[in-house]
């Protein structure tokens, strides 16, 4: 009783900002870009909050629980990635756009292709996001309620079609920050409990090595046994995913400047690393400490009950009871929430902005745009709930690379070269867009994690689930080559 | 002094090159360094060394944007 209330209290706050939001938003400058109005600070909190998502609290914790130490690669590559994203894109990147991905790139190359090719690609990354946090939602919620997984995904799409549909950005953007703080509070109080009934970290540290089959090698490199190039390919697919993905793009353009632009870089990442820090150093060890090895929360096969998934729900339940594991499931439902708000705005903004005003050549008036972003907001929920029932069996931490790696091969190499490179034309820019969306997309497909796990054949195509060390580089070589045999005419202006 | 377009992909290229020491020992643990066994307060140094990476960048990311932002009054 006391996690379905705590879960409703959630839902009605955040239907509560909703409301409000609805009220304020009227131009498509709202619903877009909450009419660039948020400032550096709150904007990093809805960074952090956008970001830190099912990955982070239920995904990479359940990572730990079996892999231990190499989870740090998903810890790591996003404050890297924050990191570059101040150095090379936060400040540029406001002084370009104006709501989307396709706003930057079209920007300095004025070819409406390339805004169908950001808006295509914005969705794909979306939606294969999209789709990590739905099943991190459906487990949570069938898990708590006891309902089936495909009926919990449902009532995830239709609360976050409904948030972006009547509010917008601005919505998005204040149950982002609430949930942030949310979040932040609920992991360090999990920390602290851990550390006070674990005997302090030393405690917690010997009792997990103790318990993990690996010994104290869980906190030593090599868990995952990977591969070297599988290893660099997933890390390097973050850092440079990072920089790609569109739902934390498109925040820069909801702060007035570059100047807060670039702080809300600085304060998302001070954020993100502290949090990844209490996970790493104390939550993903006391996850082992206390649910390895305690009968109520696993499965009669070893498995954690409701999958690896509910790790930290099961650890929160062990430290606190009832009361704390209703805390918990209802702040992870939150970050949910806050996460998929913010991926669906990318999604129907791309599908708005950047395919339906495209398609119609200008022809559309703002009210069209609207009800287009709108009903775009439905179709990504009824796609995203879809795929979420084919994939949901998956850790949603490796869900999420998928993402990373398609938005490093695709968005990436072009954002950089627009930005930095006079030379890129629009052919150079397309071609090495499409080959990275294509590349990735087909060798994440050919890989083991869907040829051989979802599709049941004998043997994957690709030998690794993370292409970006292969088709990143690729990506980039096609951009140049195509850019360097272009006639002038189709070159990008001067900076 | 503005940085130039080479110095930030400089920088960059440092952040990237520390980042990836993480998937680099995951994919090859024969590589860590014998001092990751040793612990510090009941810890091993390797938890150490990637908590001291989470918290090192987001000390970057704040020294990068102080400079950076000297730029837009220049």
């Amino acid at each position: 009783m006391t996690a379905i209330a705590c879960f409703v209290v959630t839902i009605l706050i955040t239907l509560g900002i909703t409301a409000w939001a609805g009220r304020r938003s009227h131009a498509k400058a709202d619903y877009y870009a909450a009419g660039s109005r948020i400032t550096g600070a709150q904007n990093g909190l809805a960074i952090a909050g956008d970001f830190m998502s099912a990955t982070t609290v239920l995904g990479i914790t359940g990572l730990y629980f079996g892999g231990g130490w190499d989870t740090a690669i998903y810890y790591v590559t996003p404050v890297a990635g924050l990191c570059l994203m101040l150095l090379l894109i936060a400040g540029p990147l406001r002084g370009l756009g104006r709501f989307t991905l396709g706003d930057v790139v079209t920007s300095r190359l004025q070819d409406e292709r390339l805004r169908i090719f950001s808006g295509v690609s914005t969705i794909a990354i979306s939606l294969i996001y999209l789709v990590a946090q739905m099943v991190g939602a459906g487990a949570l919620i069938s898990l708590l309620f006891g309902l089936p997984f495909t009926v919990a995904v449902l009532i995830v799409g239709a609360l976050m079609a409904l948030y972006v549909a009547v509010g917008g950005m601005l919505a998005a953007t204040w149950v982002q920050i609430v949930k942030a703080v949310l979040l932040m509070a609920g992991v360090l109080l999990l920390a602290l409990m851990a550390l006070v009934q674990g005997g302090g970290m030393a405690g917690l540290t010997e009792r997990a090595a103790q318990l993990s089959e690996q010994g104290v090698a869980v906190f030593q490199p090599g868990g995952f046994d990977n591969g070297l190039f599988s290893s660099i390919s997933l890390g390097v697919g973050m850092v440079f995913g990072f920089l790609g993905l569109p739902h934390l793009l498109i925040r820069f353009f909801t702060v007035p400047d570059a100047a807060q632009a670039r702080k809300s870089v600085a304060v998302a990442a001070s954020l993100i690393g502290v949090v990844n820090a209490a996970l790493f150093l104390v939550v993903g060890p006391a996850a082992i400490a206390f649910v390895k090895g305690a009968p109520a929360f696993l499965g009669s096969d070893g498995a954690p009950r409701g999958g690896g998934n509910m790790v930290v729900l099961h650890l929160a339940t062990a430290l606190g009871g009832e009361l704390f594991f209703g805390v918990m499931a209802a702040v992870a439902f939150a970050t949910i929430l806050a996460v998929v708000s913010g991926l669906t705005i990318a999604s129907a903004s791309a599908a708005s902005h950047d395919l339906f005003r495209t398609l119609r050549r200008g022809r559309s008036s703002e009210r069209q745009e609207l009800w287009v972003f709108r009903l775009g907001a439905l179709g990504v929920a009824l796609v995203a709930v879809a795929l979420a029932v084919a994939f949901q069996h998956e850790n949603v931490a490796f869900l999420s690379a998928l993402a990373f790696s398609v938005a490093a091969s695709a968005n990436f190499p072009v954002l950089i070269l627009v930005l930095y490179w006079p030379r890129l034309t629009t052919a150079g820019a397309l071609a090495g867009g499409v080959t990275g969306l294509v590349s990735s997309v087909a060798l994440i497909v050919a890989g083991p994690a869907v040829w051989v796990k979802l599709l049941g054949h004998a043997a994957p195509l690709f030998p690794a689930d993370y292409p970006t060390l292969a088709t990143a580089p690729l990506a980039f070589a096609i951009c140049i080559l195509v850019s360097l045999t272009t006639p002038a005419t189709a070159r990008v202006q001067a900076a | 002094m503005r940085w130039s377009v080479g110095v930030k992909l400089g920088l960059s290229a440092a952040v990237v090159a520390l980042s990836v020491t993480v998937p680099l020992l995951a994919g090859r643990p024969d590589l860590a360094p014998a001092v990751f066994s040793s612990r510090i307060g009941g810890v091993p140094v390797s938890v150490w060394y990637a908590v001291g990476l989470y918290l090192l960048f987001p000390l970057l990311t704040w020294i990068f944007a102080s400079h950076v932002a000297g730029e837009d009054e220049e």
